[in-house]
């Protein structure tokens, strides 16, 4: 009897076992360490935290405007399979109206400001209000009619036009009762103690050197949670400094490395180093102007002309030779695995031998045995192609044209000029001297705007239409598609302007290039990187998902300089006393 | 009046001169830059376009000429050179946080550079023709001639990054503590670009000592001495040398005063945050404010220091001293 | 010509002069054979496969981080080097003598004002200035010419201003004020040869000068890009972050600089050797 209580008491117990002991696994959330010190290398720094120009448009500045401030949502992190989408941040939900103009969004009930103050509608009320005015916040989702604050925590904020996604999602919501007696003009608060609700907070900066953050304990959590105790952002002055840095352990994470300082770490680095390789989020493209006047302004204007060169440019080429293979050919503005990419694009294969017959049939031909086409009424088909000084992977690119160029008879001179001047001429084509040029620009996900580019100045696209394109179909359809919240319909007339465009051809789009990225796993785990690298300024996500390995311990304190050092000037010291004693007995000065 | 009173008067009022001239061609040079800045600072389409007006106003770029001009003359004399256009910071306070680190090396590096200069120049002036004096005035002449920057560049791969002895770069390591272990690490970080500009400004020095040091051999006085019958080692330090370092003085007083713009070259291969690579990095994103305002302090600067030397060399030589010069 | 023979013998057997020769004619060679002694272009990027390999029997001097050969970019921008330090120094050559004559000659007002901008330009230390001028006019090889040369006349001018001082003290230029020659006539026919032999030793220490300029320029991203050159390679070179993998992309361009910085600079002190002694003469 005794024996079969217990045998069943022991079943019981060992069917419980189970369940106990999954009630002590802990949750894996749960067992996420937090503590370590993140140190990030880059290659400039912010000199101050006013809301100004590099606040707003540097690398570093993004990421720190990120990470010290809330805004109202973000980027969700990109999966590369389906668009993206939103994830909340200071405001846990939002509702659109039917039109699209008035957003009412929800702000979480326990955010509050780094100095203790709560966070509430008054605050994001007065940031979209007045933060805009400043001419580099503004655009078309931070264009606000009104902001009206219903309660606490709920806030109403109607846009001058209608908008399918969350405005104001890259402004950084600034606290009212430290900023409202600056609001005439935002940039002349020095911002020294940057009081911001985000998941970190102020602790050190020296400008234009470094800047040190540390994990603010009462953040709301709302959509983010970082797990790190501290982040260090340091500026390196030459890349060579911060690839050292990373490969002694200075450093832990380093982003947007050249291609061949990549290479090299890949093929040299310890097993504690890891190099990624991210899609990128650049696209460049050949641009014709065409305003030019004259014959070869015509042939510019001659759609045939711009299908030839298309066709004679070898994007293969471009990949392999300026970007050693790590960039992928492009046939439009919309990178290719978005839903809104048009697959049925026509393909422009690189194909000499088409390109010349196009270019003879279109009445170009060789009359004078130079090996240049001429027009028909005899101009050599000359072009000039501009690129700006500092866009030096583009200049590679243009060399790389010249010779596909060259090749099926049309000469191109390529001509560099500072970029102060080339903005100069890309705001007014009908002035510029040069028939062609360069252009790369970073569409990111939410890619609609780079299509301004290619609005006819009439319509509005002076000051960024850089070719002088003018065809009121492609208008009509980018207006409409503005207006527009239904994605279906969005996604129809987006492919409708990809058509346009490939069949128009006002530029031949080339590469999108690749972006490297590098992290140390012998501290830190969780690493994740995005489209344009480990992070981006619509993707700080790596910072919520990296933490420290269970189990290592917190990185020592920085060590100090030894007596090493002492050693070396020292000896240097003494070296140069010596040399100067000795030559002078030689000199027989002093007798020795 | 004494000659020499006469003498600073009208080297002082000069000064006054160039310098209010000097100031003038400052202001225009900067403004005569292709490239509008506030067109630069909002290059990206998805920025609308109107608003290109809205940041010269806040640069205040759309005053007319003159205005600015006027603006600009004004506020120079009381040391406030504007706002920086890409860091949103008075200059002065940039300048204010730049020109200490550059003060520190190139000062160190000067130091070093005259004691070793002067020392080398003469003995090679003293012993001309000899073995010594053509080794050492071949070593001065290629540690003049070799590029600084290249120097520098070489140093770094060396010392740094192959040896791993010094860090490529900056000033200091973060939270390098404070007090004494501040100082060794900034030590440290001074090292190399101290030994690249020392190879330089030392090269300069020896060369132009011992040039001067065989000008002053050859004149009489000398001659004298010797019949005198004195020590070598006295005709050379109370004769020769003396007499030949004017020139170096004045050379070394010029420096000084360019001290102020720091030594790009070195600045921008060390990324020592100094006033050089201020004037590089400005210059690079046309931020007029900062680079005008650095331009104003070298000027300035050096104005200065060539009046302290002209006055230092009138002072010395008794020609002038006397008035008949 | 007998001149000219007699000069050239007199370099040689000056010490410096011979080193300086010694030193240049391989570099002039280079910089004047350049197509026939290299298969590649300077551009020529070659693709992954060839991105820093070090130096090997197809690439005497390796190549860079594009798979470009560095041995190309070192002779052809031998040809750039030089070309922009021979004009540069050129112009500011002849700015400066003209101003220096002009100064000098007239003296009174003119001298003082002339000096006054003179001395201006003297005041600002030159890198900075020509980094400035270089950022305005832009990236293109004339202009980093004009840079140079505006921004080095001042040191010329005041040399030849000196020198005019003196050779209007001497006998020979007071008979001929005497006899009635015309302004110019002097000034051409008796002020100029006298510092002839100057300008001619000047202008050789500034070529030295204007090729040290252009390396830091080039240096300094300042220059052009489609014309390479010895500083230019070192930009590359410093902005790749593989530099300390890349001596031998290192080495070259900046050991060449050097030697024909000194080249240029013995050969300069040689002929203010020989010059000095004769002028004195005279």
């Amino acid at each position: 009897m005794k024996k079969e209580v217990l045998l069943s008491i022991s079943i019981v117990l060992l069917l419980l076992l189970p369940i106990t002991a999954t009630n002590f696994t802990p949750a894996s959330a749960e067992e996420i360490p937090i503590g370590g010190t993140l140190r990030v290398g880059v290659g400039h720094m912010l000199e101050s935290l006013t809301v100004g120009h590099e606040f707003c448009w540097s690398d570093e500045g993004c990421l720190i405007n990120c990470l010290i401030y809330d805004q109202v949502a973000f980027m969700a992190p990109y999966t590369g399979e389906g668009g993206y989408e939103w994830a909340p941040r200071l405001c846990y939900k939002w509702e659109r109206s039917e039109n699209g103009t008035v957003w009412t969004l929800y702000i979480a009930p326990n955010a509050t400001w780094h100095d203790g103050t709560p966070v509430t509608a008054e605050d994001v009320a007065f940031t979209a209000m007045y933060l805009p005015r400043l001419g580099w916040w503004n655009e078309t989702d931070t264009d606000c009619k009104k902001a009206e604050v219903i309660d606490d925590h709920t806030v109403r904020i109607t846009l001058k036009r209608p908008w399918p996604d969350v405005p104001l999602w890259w402004l950084p919501v600034l606290p009212k009762h430290i900023w409202w007696p600056y609001r005439t003009n935002l940039t002349y608060y020095p911002n020294t103690d940057a009081i911001g609700s985000g998941p970190f907070k102020l602790k050190d900066f020296k400008p234009g050197e470094y800047i040190v953050l540390e994990r603010y304990e009462n953040y709301h959590g709302t959509g983010r949670k970082a797990y790190v105790n501290q982040i260090v952002i340091i500026a390196y002055g030459s890349e060579e400094a911060r690839i050292m840095a990373l490969k002694k352990g200075e450093i832990d994470m380093a982003d947007d490395l050249t291609v061949a300082a990549a290479l090299e770490l890949n093929r040299t680095a310890s097993k504690d180093i890891k190099v990624i390789v991210a899609p990128g989020d650049g696209v460049n493209w050949l641009n014709f102007n065409l305003m030019m006047e004259g014959t070869l302004g015509d042939v510019l204007r001659d759609v045939n002309f711009r299908k030839a060169v298309a066709y004679a440019i070898n994007k293969t080429e471009i990949v392999d030779t300026v970007y050693l293979g790590y960039a992928t050919p492009i046939d439009s503005l919309v990178y290719a695995e978005l839903p809104e990419h048009n697959p049925n694009l026509p393909q422009y294969e690189c194909d000499p031998e088409k390109a010349k017959s196009i270019l003879d049939a279109a009445g170009y031909i060789d009359t004078d045995g130079d090996g240049i086409r001429e027009a028909p009424d005899g101009t050599p088909l000359e072009f000039k192609l501009v690129v700006a000084e500092p866009w030096t992977d583009l200049f590679k690119i243009a060399q790389v044209i010249k010779g596909d160029l060259a090749k099926v008879g049309i000469k191109v001179d390529i001509v560099v000029v500072d970029e102060g001047t080339w903005w100069d001429y890309a705001f007014w084509p009908e002035e510029s001297p040069y028939h062609m040029t360069l252009y790369e620009e970073y569409p990111s996900p939410q890619f609609w705007w780079v299509y301004y580019m290619f609005i006819s100045m009439e319509a509005g696209g002076r000051g960024n239409n850089i070719g002088g394109y003018s065809n009121p179909e492609f208008d009509r359809i980018f207006r409409e598609y503005e207006e527009t919240l239904d994605p279906e319909k969005r996604k129809e007339l987006m492919w409708k302007l990809q058509e346009i465009f490939s069949e128009d051809l006002p530029a031949v789009t080339l590469v999108r290039p690749n972006v490297f990225g590098a992290y140390r796993i012998d501290k830190f785990e969780g690493w994740r990187y995005g489209l344009n690298g480990l992070w981006g300024w619509y993707d700080d996500w790596t910072f919520y998902s990296v933490h420290l390995k269970p189990g290592v311990a917190p990185p020592p304190t920085p060590e100090k300089p030894t007596t090493y050092y002492w050693w070396i000037i020292g000896g240097a010291v003494a070296a140069v006393a010596a040399v100067v004693v000795f030559l002078l007995v030689k000199a027989r000065f002093i007798k020795s | 009046m004494n000659a020499y009173w006469r003498f600073l008067i009208k080297k002082a009022l000069i000064t006054i001169l160039t310098i209010f001239v000097t100031l003038t061609a400052n202001f225009f040079i900067f403004r005569i830059m292709p490239g509008d800045p506030a067109k630069l600072l909002l290059n990206d389409p998805r920025l609308k376009k109107e608003n290109i007006e809205l940041v010269k106003k806040q640069l205040g770029l759309d005053k007319p000429l003159w205005q600015q001009y006027l603006i600009y003359m004004k506020e120079s004399f009381k040391g406030n050179f504007g706002i920086s256009f890409v860091h949103n910071v008075p200059v002065s306070q940039i300048i204010a946080q730049r020109l200490p680190q550059t003060l520190l090396l190139l000062s160190v590096a000067i130091a070093i550079s005259t004691v070793v200069g002067i020392a080398v120049g003469a003995i090679c002036g003293w012993k001309r023709g000899s073995k010594l004096d053509a080794t050492l005035l071949t070593a001065s002449l290629i540690s003049y001639m070799v590029p600084t920057f290249w120097i520098g560049i070489v140093l770094l791969m060396v010392f740094s990054l192959w040896l791993g002895w010094f860090p490529v770069g900056g000033i200091t390591t973060i939270g390098g503590g404070a007090g004494i272990p501040r100082w060794l690490d900034v030590l440290k970080h001074m090292f190399l670009p101290t030994v690249a500009l020392v190879l330089w400004y030392a090269g300069e020095y020896v060369i132009l000592m011992r040039g001067s040091m065989l000008d002053v051999m050859k004149e009489d006085y000398i001659l004298t001495a010797k019949a005198k019958g004195l020590r070598s080692l006295t005709i050379l330090k109370d004769h020769a040398v003396r007499n030949a370092l004017l020139p170096v003085v004045t050379l070394i007083a010029l420096n000084i005063g360019w001290m102020v713009g720091g030594c790009i070259e070195v600045e921008v291969v060390f990324s020592w945050p100094g006033m050089g690579k201020l004037i590089y990095d400005a210059v690079l994103k046309r931020d007029y404010p900062v680079l005008q305002g650095c331009f104003v302090i070298i000027t300035i600067t050096v104005i200065l220091a060539n009046l302290i030397a002209d006055l230092i060399y009138g002072y010395i030589d008794p020609r002038i001293r006397r008035g008949t010069m | 010509m007998k001149k000219l023979k007699g000069f050239i013998k007199e370099l040689l057997s000056n010490r410096y002069g011979l080193a300086g020769v010694i030193i240049l004619v391989p570099y002039v060679i280079l910089a004047i054979f350049a197509p026939f002694l290299t298969p590649y272009g300077p551009y020529e990027m070659g693709g992954l496969k060839e991105v820093l390999l070090p130096p090997c029997k197809e690439h005497i001097l390796g190549t860079d981080d594009m798979g470009r050969d560095v041995w190309s970019q070192l002779v052809y921008g031998a040809r750039v080097s030089m070309t922009v330090g021979f004009l540069a120094a050129a112009f500011g050559v002849l700015l400066g003598t003209f101003v220096g004559l002009l100064a000098g000659f007239y003296g009174g007002v003119v001298d003082e004002v002339l000096m006054r901008i003179t001395d201006m330009f003297l005041v600002m230390p030159t890198l900075p200035l020509m980094i400035v001028l270089a950022a305005v006019l832009g990236p293109s090889i004339w202009n980093i010419i004009l840079v140079i040369a505006v921004t080095g006349w001042p040191g010329t001018a005041r040399v030849i201003r000196s020198q005019v001082l003196s050779v209007k003290e001497r006998p020979f230029f007071e008979a001929a004020v005497c006899i009635g020659e015309g302004d110019l006539g002097l000034m051409f026919f008796e002020v100029l040869p006298c510092v002839l032999p100057i300008v001619f030793a000047e202008s050789v220490l500034w070529v030295a000068d204007a090729i040290y300029s252009e390396a830091v320029l080039s240096f300094l991203g300042l220059g052009d890009p489609t014309h390479i050159s010895w500083g230019m390679m070192l930009n590359f070179a410093f902005s790749s972050g593989v530099m300390a993998r890349a001596w031998w992309w290192v080495y070259p361009p900046g050991m060449s600089i050097a030697f024909v910085v000194l080249g240029f600079t013995f050969i300069g002190s040689a002929i203010n050797e020989i010059v000095s002694p004769k002028y004195k003469e005279v």
